[in-house]
């Protein structure tokens, strides 16, 4: 007997008994469905945490953007002074990189710390000079979440406040301030000397961590370069237009700044290795969904064995006919191997389409997830409907139900054919 | 009581030798067949009668090679299958036994064609000489107006018939026949028993039929007797 006998003889099998073929179907491509809507969720949830890092950073700290640059002397001791390790001449080094192809914008930022005054109440805070508009370019493709709109408006307003600061939360409550509150900023300058501007408060904003909220203060870069007397920058922050350019377009930074030597010895650092904090949420979530995809994968297959049992459990006594006029259990196991391989196919392109449908009712939803750990970001819940395990999740159904066939057959195999012919 | 029930003295088609077969109900250890002794020879038509449980269907299981005795031997046409497992005896079903059932066990989603073809379907036998042989056979048991129809859409005679073509399908030597009339109205067996006569007589086909039809022992050429696991 041929190959494409066996074939047509298992199709028939499968279209002539369409109540069994469609139960066990609907069972496996839920089964698909339900581990591609898993799969799609995971992705979006990895890509998203990837987006979140780079367009916002955890605890404040700003998103980290594709790259940051930074003199290389910052990286290896302590300054002795503030921005004693900065980088010179910042805006003709954002220019070079801003004009690679591929770079979205560049912009600075200034790590600086010293005491905030009403005049009454003086306390410190730990705070970033940075550029209003870039920082709100970077935050845009966020700001369609609720909750980013209010950090939105207030870098506005500080683009809008000549001498505006943002507080956290827990500071603008410690000074007892409000917007358009007048406040002195204190620091050293790079001579050691004391040093201080008047600001306005130009918006008040959660980071998501309390703690860091007590001491949060955001300005505008020539506010901090006025108050610690400099014009130099701490670091350089390189946007893209696509994540996915990274490595092509990080050997052309690095081109660029070398330029710079020896007046100055730049290093250029990847998103991934500046955000520690990234790296521990996403073993948290590697751990979670490893978990709960394998209990996931288990009901998965429980459920295609199940099923598969239940379908051959039918067909005792036919097997036991097909014995008994002399058809050979290699053909019989043969039969039900390929009806076990093409449920499992046939459950793919089904599964696939519920999975369609299910993702677009799921994105459709709007539904709203509590922000990730030390993020102020709450989120939508997305599901990609096309994600990277797709092919192997076809493949784990697959072979689900020709193996779980093959299961069952090799158990119906044990009982005798008379056993069989007699079944019911 | 120990028989050979030797039925004529044509080609020795099945044979039993000195079988014995248990079973085991729980703890309780029942004999199904004792010491038998049984051969049927070429164009033997016979009937194994007696009660339920005397052992008739036990013995057609294992002449029909579907089941092992647990002591003596088993032989079809010359071959002695006493140390081959069942498995393995399949070809063995398909060229020499063909078998019938009390409840026509044709398979419910192929057509009368389909169920008759099925055992051809796993040999190697070209597509026209296998549409042949069904054709064939379906005429020769009068559905030749039915081969389209699934098992559903005919009647209890009709569905055996069929059962009869798939019998004969692999041109056997023997055919088994268990209960065959038990679910048929009393014209309709005596059909299906008239049609069985009729290829024992024309195909020179051994018949072995199981039964306590009475209508089917009385025109049975031979009659064996079965009660307890014995013949008598």
């Amino acid at each position: 007997m041929n190959i494409l006998k066996l074939i047509k003889f298992s199709f028939r099998n499968l279209f002539r008994n369409r109540r069994r073929t469609l139960i066990t179907l609907l069972v496996t491509a839920s089964g698909f469905a339900a581990l591609a809507l898993v799969s799609g969720y995971i992705s979006f949830t990895l890509h998203g945490l990837q987006a979140l890092t780079i367009r916002n950073g955890f605890t404040g700290s700003g998103g980290t953007g594709h790259m940051q640059i930074f003199n290389q002397h910052s990286l290896e001791e302590e300054e002795l002074y503030p921005l004693q390790f900065g980088i010179n001449d910042h805006k003709a080094v954002e220019q070079d990189i801003a004009d690679i192809d591929g770079v979205s914008f560049v912009m600075s930022r200034i790590d600086f710390s010293g005491l905030i005054s009403t005049g009454e109440k003086s306390v410190s805070f730990l705070g970033m000079g940075i550029d209003p508009e870039k920082e709100a370019d970077l935050l845009s493709p966020l700001v369609k979440h609720k909750s980013m709109e209010f950090e939105n408006e207030a870098l506005f307003n500080l683009k809008k406040t000549p001498n505006g600061v943002i507080l956290g939360k827990g500071l603008a409550s410690s000074l007892r301030a409000d917007i358009g509150s007048y406040l002195m900023l204190i620091s050293t300058t790079v001579d050691g000397a004391v040093n201080a501007v008047d600001v306005s408060v130009a918006g008040v904003i959660s980071t998501g961590l309390k703690t860091v909220d007590r001491y949060y203060l955001l300005t505008h870069i020539p506010t901090v370069q006025r108050l610690i007397q400099t014009d130099r920058v701490s670091k350089l922050v390189v946007v893209l237009d696509e994540t996915e350019d990274l490595p092509i377009i990080k050997p052309k930074v690095l081109e660029t700044v070398n330029k710079y030597v020896p007046s100055q010895t730049l290093a250029v650092i990847e998103w991934q290795d500046l955000a520690g904090y990234y790296h521990s949420i996403l073993d948290l979530y590697n751990i979670i969904f490893n978990f709960l995809g394998f209990i996931v994968v288990i009901i998965v297959m429980l459920s295609c064995v199940n099923t598969m049992l239940m379908a051959t459990m039918e067909r005792i006594k036919e097997i036991g006919t097909l014995k008994a006029i002399g058809i050979s259990g290699r053909w019989i196991t043969f039969v039900f191997l390929l009806e076990g391989l093409f449920i499992g196919i046939g459950s793919v392109f089904i599964g696939l389409v519920l999975h369609y449908v299910a993702a677009f009712i799921i994105n459709s939803s709007m539904i709203t997830m509590p922000p990730p750990p030390g993020m102020n970001i709450s989120y939508t819940l997305e599901v990609y409907a096309t994600t990277r395990y797709l092919p192997l999740i076809a493949l784990l159904i697959i072979s689900s139900t020709t193996f779980s066939s093959m299961l069952t057959l090799r158990k119906v195999r044990k009982i005798s054919i008379v056993d069989a012919l007699n079944y019911v | 009581m120990i028989r050979d029930m030797k039925l004529n003295n044509k080609t020795e088609v099945a044979s039993l030798k000195n079988v014995i077969k248990y079973y085991r109900l729980g703890d309780v250890e029942i004999t199904a067949l004792r010491d038998i002794n049984l051969t049927l020879r070429e164009g033997d038509f016979a009937v194994i009668s007696g009660p339920s449980g005397s052992g008739k269907s036990t013995l057609l299981h294992i002449l029909g090679c579907i089941d092992k005795p647990d002591k003596g031997r088993v032989i079809i046409d010359g071959f002695d299958t006493t140390d081959v497992a069942l498995e393995a005896l399949s070809g063995l079903r398909f060229i020499k036994i063909g078998f019938m059932f009390q409840t026509f066990n044709l398979i419910p989603v192929l057509t009368a064609y389909e169920n008759v073809e099925l055992p051809l379907l796993f040999t190697g036998a070209d597509a026209a000489s296998v549409r042949s042989r069904v054709v064939d056979v379906l005429k020769k048991v009068g559905l030749s107006e039915r081969v389209n129809h699934y098992p559903s859409q005919l009647s209890g005679g009709q569905q055996q018939r069929v059962a009869i073509a798939r019998a004969l399908v692999g041109s056997p030597r023997l055919i088994l026949a268990d209960e065959p009339t038990a679910n048929l109205d009393s014209r309709t067996g005596d059909e299906i028993l008239t049609l069985l006569m009729r290829l024992n007589r024309e195909e020179k086909v051994t018949v072995l039929i199981a039964t306590h039809d009475t209508t089917i022992i009385n025109k049975a050429k031979t009659v064996i007797n079965i009660k307890d696991g014995e013949l008598w």
